[in-house]
């Protein structure tokens, strides 16, 4: 739908665009965004965050765009397969790591009494997801193997 | 899996940059290979023997655990 680039500046677009809605409703001057106290902290926030990724991508773009030699090797070290390799086994360990964190704090906020069961709930609905893409993914790379 | 690339390399005159390039790796790969402490894909190993004009197997050496 939009090219390359055109992504790039929507992002940047969109995080300005957060940032000075956040910035207005801080200042009290748009009531609506004021439904959750925090709502306009995240909005600078995540808005700072999608500014700064828009604008450091347009930088690359326009940098690799100029320099075909950087470019090639921006390419290769993207797709050069130990790199890969050593991505695949540390977002490996990453996972078995956040199943046992995860899954810790999980069983330590079940016993806090005055613990919501919505958010309980919805952070087991998470864990339980992030298994189940695992196991999908591998279910699938199976069958494609 | 020990190799005789950095043997190959020098012979050829060649250095880690100059042979990743043409295999289109990082040079980090080159020098992990060189170190035994990675083993390539089939396919990199067909790529590698190829710009040296042997087999994988005059390449790679395959022992025996």
């Amino acid at each position: 739908m939009f090219s390359k680039k055109g992504s790039h500046v929507l992002i940047l677009g969109v995080g300005l665009l957060l940032v000075l809605l956040g910035i207005l409703a801080l200042k009290g001057s748009l009531p609506v965004f004021t439904v959750s106290p925090v709502l306009p902290y995240l909005m600078v926030g995540l808005g700072a965050g999608l500014f700064g990724t828009g604008f450091g991508s347009l930088v690359r773009r326009e940098i690799l765009q100029h320099d075909p030699a950087l470019a090639r090797r921006e390419r290769i070290e993207a797709g050069d397969e130990r790199n890969q390799s050593l991505l695949a086994l540390a977002k490996a360990k990453a996972y078995d790591v956040f199943i046992y964190a995860f899954g810790a704090i999980l069983l330590a906020l079940a016993i806090v009494p005055e613990m919501n069961m919505a958010v309980l709930l919805a952070l087991v609905l998470v864990y339980v997801m992030v298994v189940g893409m695992m196991l999908f993914t591998f279910a699938r790379l199976q069958r494609k193997s | 899996m020990k190799n005789r690339l950095e043997e190959l390399r020098k012979a050829k005159g060649l250095r880690q940059e100059e042979l990743a390039d043409i295999l289109e790796v990082s040079r980090q790969t080159i020098g992990s290979l060189e170190n035994g402490r990675y083993n390539p894909s089939i396919t990199l190993a067909f790529k590698i023997a190829k710009v040296f004009n042997l087999s994988i197997e005059e390449v790679f050496i395959y022992e025996e655990e």
